[in-house]
């Protein structure tokens, strides 16, 4: 292979970050090569150059400055702000539906039951009807009731005569 | 111990400890990380506040698809670059530059130049850093810096694994180029 195909190995391999044949090959052309010897060795230099960037170390309360900022920006925005908090929404969905239960419950005990008022008022109506069909067939079918003779509680004896007629 | 995810899925349902927890493993990564992003120690702390902030507002809509510490660096990433842009001219003078270490104004000649030489190495570096295209200096860092995998910075970076590692080798053949100076013959460096 040819120098510019190997240089991204050459460097990667410069932070240790190859392994196995990819190493092989590497080191191997490393070997024979003194323009990738000399850009590898550039490479693990400016490698470790970087590390001269010191880390810092953060202040010690900073968990507690964080929270304090949170509660600072909470009383600036006043109540709505807080609602981003972290499972807010679900504790205000709660309180909703609990109170939407009890006000429910609450109008069923106290105002009574309004369709046990219509029922009665069917009822009444339907008994109205009915005595005046009990009133009307009674009239209608006097007449023809008294063929049966006067009703003396039961029927005790039929008789069919020869011409089809009652005896 | 519980995981990060755990962690967070813990925070989205209103246990404050937990994300006390999480900024304990990961504030001093995120602290650094912009840091060196802008080279201002106090702003790293404060914008490092603000990256935690987001977060925390947004753990309502939190769904474990990604490892934590992507999301954080994504959005620490994106803190950093509206912090840059919005300071339009990212150039720190030298003094500006924190040293990193405990400056007390020792009168010993040696710590003194000690002093000298990393604020100016770092200042240095930090001018390398800032000159690569925006994808290549945050690959690098992450990399570098943060001990992110190839595929972790893909996931910052919304792009290929590929991509990462072109990313990552451009950028390190021009800091290689930038930084040869600053290196002496036997591949050691100096000032």
């Amino acid at each position: 292979m040819e120098c510019k195909d190997l240089r991204e190995l050459v460097v990667r391999h410069s932070s240790g970050e190859l392994s196995g044949d990819e190493r092989g090959l590497v080191e191997s052309h490393l070997s024979g090569c003194g323009e990738c010897s000399e850009l590898f060795s550039h490479s693990n230099a400016v490698w470790m150059l970087l590390d001269e960037w010191k880390e810092i170390e953060p202040r010690n309360d900073y968990v507690s400055e964080f929270w304090s900022r949170v509660e600072r920006e909470e009383s600036r925005a006043g109540f709505w702000s807080s609602l981003w908090r972290p499972g807010t929404r679900w504790k205000l969905a709660g309180a909703f539906a609990s109170v939407l239960i009890v006000g429910v419950f609450s109008l069923f005990v106290f105002t009574g039951d309004p369709g046990g008022k219509v029922l009665a008022d069917n009822d009444r109506q339907d008994d109205i009807l009915l005595l005046e069909l009990d009133s009307a067939t009674s009239r209608d079918t006097a007449a023809a009731l008294e063929i049966y003779g006067p009703w003396d509680g039961g029927i005790d004896v039929v008789n069919i005569n020869g011409n089809g007629g009652f005896n | 111990m519980d995981s990060d995810i755990e962690l967070m899925l813990r925070t989205k349902s209103g246990d404050d400890g937990a994300f006390s927890e999480l900024m304990r493993r990961h504030y001093k990564g995120v602290v650094n990380y912009i840091y060196r992003f802008t080279n201002l120690r106090d702003n790293s702390e404060d914008l490092a506040q603000e990256v935690f902030l987001r977060i925390y507002r947004s753990a309502g809509q939190y769904r474990p698809e990604a490892k934590f510490s992507t999301w954080l660096y994504k959005i620490a990433t994106n803190v950093s670059l509206t912090y840059v842009k919005k300071k339009g001219n990212s150039n720190v003078s030298l003094d500006e530059i924190d040293d990193g270490g405990d400056a007390t104004g020792n009168p010993d000649l040696d710590i003194a130049d000690d002093i000298i030489y990393r604020k100016e190495m770092m200042s240095v570096i930090f001018e390398a850093m800032e000159s690569l295209p925006e994808r290549e200096k945050v690959a690098i860092m992450l990399c570098k810096y943060e001990g992110l995998s190839y595929e972790e910075v893909a996931q910052v970076l919304e792009c290929t694994v590929g991509a990462v590692k072109a990313y990552v080798h451009r950028g390190r053949m021009k800091l290689i180029e930038r930084l040869k100076p600053y290196l002496s013959e036997g591949g050691d460096y100096g000032v």
